[in-house]
């Protein structure tokens, strides 16, 4: 079965596209995940231009490392490509994965049912952060 | 007190909907326990000994008339008819089920309250001093930037998921610390500088559990309209690097402690630095307007001395209540009322439904329909007319909620221990019951002074064991329930930790060791000297020596 991918943005099911299938061998895509330092991607950045694909693998839903992680690609290191997410996350947290850059979920087989991941992208109108 | 707009209720309208979501998918299977546990967690909801307990948030302890008796309804509708205020100033519900927590949720939320980030390995609610806006000697209300933080901090998307819990305070008065700012992950003291202008110290790493650590100085004289950017900052820091392998060494403390509070700070500085005049600049006219929720009501005071003076010495019961649960206010003509939930026949801050509904009568004519909790488990009328204090006691008396001891031996600060909690090594309400039985007299208990005691029932320390001037702490050995005792602790300005006076005792013997402490401190006292000054001059030995013979030394 071909690989899917949420949109965080408009809540689309999509294919994951082609390209991106093999990122280990793709140099405009890297993969990161919890462990990535600060320094990792300072060097990352230094070695090539900005990849078009950072593709940010969960190890557990409550790593929260991860979020802090593309709010820094974002404001930090002013990454403006694709980020992201994959491995073990809840369907309640996708709301808050969007508001730190995330624009993609790939699909895995842990992964909420679709309906209720769309679902869960929607609770919230309104939030108090600037972003 | 802060009245919620558009935005504040659609959020909390949202987050009840989110969370019977959640609760139904974790009912029919969708979620497992440990998906659902962090979830539930951000919402309050423990599952304890006996039944789910949920942890009702009273934002920095403001609570109003109308919350009180809603939470009145909903402790006779869907518990067994009381709720106990928490030392983070917030109430806890000890019975209701877990299918009828979205329900509790929505009537909660038809009253602007929620139970959003009282618990889990989130940022917590923020708590202040009771006295806020109305002590004599403060600097600035700090309410206002209260509900700056407590906007900042909820639902924050990337602070969800820390390694640990986290806890802020906020203190605005120069002269006495009631918050405990040097035991927060973060505590705030708000100061002015010579412009007139608000600027904070920034304390961190500081906290109790069981690796109890006093905060450093992070920052002096943050300017205000950095407070969120610095405060985002150091969350940074603490979520990309503090410890995820060990739950115990996992709170912001032991970061800071294992980097040192240069490099720590030098780290803070680096994430702050691209975003310290960002859009969390907090504008002048933000400020401006949550100061407005917390402006003076329209005080009437009628200056009456010689009625007063009258009643107190017409009435020794009223003399009494008014000398240790009665502050000055800062308007002349008005008081500070605490109402007292400590008493040998109670868990030390309960509080009944039908207490819930006359103290939000009492609020209601008294005092402006405002009450707050306290982080010592008590609840305040700020601001009392003097020439009404004498109606006020009565009334307060009929209700069991005038016990005199306000900042004595018996105003206990406790954890619910094991009766209820599900961590608890050991009980810690019957300990408090039976050092309060011990202690009944009301002249002697006064001749003590001032005394803090605080009883945790395991070394997780919510009972502030550490920073009582007695602390007790439960501990278990082989099954049994074993007490351990230490002085000198202190939340203050004048921060200290208790030591460890030796062997721990078992719960029958903990009165009588209190009682030997006492002797002790009553043996060396010098004139007015209080309890916590004579173990600091003459230090533990002699009251060790007291306990455990010579042998101890």
């Amino acid at each position: 079965m071909a690989k899917k991918q949420l949109d965080l943005k408009t809540g689309q099911l999509t294919e994951w596209p082609e390209k991106y299938s093999d990122i280990e061998h793709n140099p405009s895509a890297i993969r990161l995940n919890s462990e990535t330092s600060q320094e990792q991607i300072t060097e990352l950045f230094q070695q090539q231009s900005f990849p078009e694909l950072i593709l940010i693998e969960f190890p557990m839903f409550t790593d929260g490392r991860v979020f802090s992680l593309a709010t820094t690609l974002r404001h930090h290191f002013n990454y403006t490509g694709i980020i992201a997410a994959t491995g073990h996350v809840l369907p309640d947290q996708l709301s808050y994965l969007t508001r730190c850059g995330f624009d993609w979920l790939e699909l895995v087989e842990e992964s909420a049912p679709s309906s209720t991941l769309q679902e869960c992208l929607s609770f919230f109108s309104v939030r108090y952060q600037p972003s | 007190m802060y009245q919620y707009n558009e935005l504040d209720q659609t959020l909390v309208n949202e987050r009840v909907e989110q969370f019977r979501h959640q609760t139904h998918r974790y009912l029919n299977g969708e979620l497992s326990d440990e998906q659902f546990l962090p979830l539930r967690l951000q919402n309050g909801l423990y599952i304890q000994r006996h039944a789910p307990m949920l942890r009702i948030a009273i934002p920095y302890g403001m609570i109003n008339s109308q919350q009180l008796r809603t939470l009145a309804d909903i402790s006779d509708q869907y518990d067994r008819g009381y709720g106990h205020i928490s030392t983070r100033q917030n109430i806890q519900l000890n019975w209701p089920e877990l299918e009828q927590v979205p329900d509790i949720l929505a009537q909660l939320a038809t009253v602007q309250m929620h139970a959003i980030q009282t618990s889990g390995n989130c940022i917590r609610n923020v708590t202040t001093d009771q006295f806020a806006g109305v002590a004599a000697d403060e600097t600035e209300d700090p309410r206002p930037w209260c509900e700056l933080i407590r906007q900042w901090s909820t639902l924050h998307p990337e602070f969800a998921f820390l390694p640990r819990k986290f806890k802020i305070a906020v203190n605005g008065n120069a002269s006495a610390d009631r918050v405990a700012i040097r035991f927060h992950d973060i505590g705030l003291q708000i100061k002015t500088n010579s412009n007139g202008e608000t600027t904070f110290d920034v304390w961190v790493g500081g906290g109790l559990g069981r690796t109890p650590v006093i905060a450093s100085l992070l920052k002096s004289d943050l300017p205000s309209k950095h407070l969120l950017s610095y405060l985002e900052a150091i969350l940074r820091v603490y979520n990309l690097f503090g410890r995820r392998d060990n739950k115990y060494k996992a709170r912001i403390k032991i970061l800071v402690r294992s980097m040192g509070i240069e490099a720590f700070c030098e780290r803070v500085d680096h994430f702050w630095q691209p975003i310290k005049n960002g859009p969390l600049t907090v504008q002048t006219d933000r400020i401006n307007r949550l100061r407005q929720h917390f402006s003076e009501p329209v005080y009437t005071p009628i200056h009456d001395e010689q009625v007063l003076a009258l009643q107190l010495s017409l009435t020794p019961g009223f003399k009494r209540w008014f000398e240790h649960n009665v502050q000055p206010h800062r308007v002349s003509g008005y008081r500070i009322v605490t109402l007292s939930l400590k008493s040998n026949d109670r868990a030390p801050g309960d509080i009944t439904a039908s207490q819930l509904r006359a103290v939000a009568d009492f609020a209601e004519r008294y005092s402006f329909s405002e009450a707050r909790t306290t982080h010592e488990q008590n609840i305040v009328l700020s601001d009392v007319r003097e020439d009404l204090l004498f109606e006020l006691w009565l009334e307060l008396s009929e209700q069991q909620l005038a016990t005199p001891n306000i900042n004595t031996l018996t105003d206990i600060i406790c954890c619910p221990g094991g009766d209820f909690c599900a961590l608890a090594n050991a009980k810690s309400i019957p300990i408090a019951n039976a050092i309060q039985q011990k202690f009944e007299d009301l002249d002697d208990l006064y001749d003590l002074g001032p005394i803090d005691l605080n009883i945790s029932g395991c070394m997780n320390a919510c009972g502030h064991h550490h920073i009582g001037h007695i602390g007790i702490l439960g501990v278990d050995k082989k099954g049994n329930e074993y007490y351990q005792v230490s002085i000198g602790g202190n939340s203050g300005h004048h921060a200290s930790l208790g030591t460890i006076l030796g062997p721990s005792f078992y719960a029958d013997e903990i009165p009588d060791v209190i009682s030997k402490i006492i002797d002790v401190y009553l043996a060396h006292r010098e004139e007015n000297e209080l309890f916590i000054e004579v173990v600091e001059r003459i230090g533990s030995k002699p009251f060790k020596d007291k306990l455990y013979g010579q042998k101890a030394a």
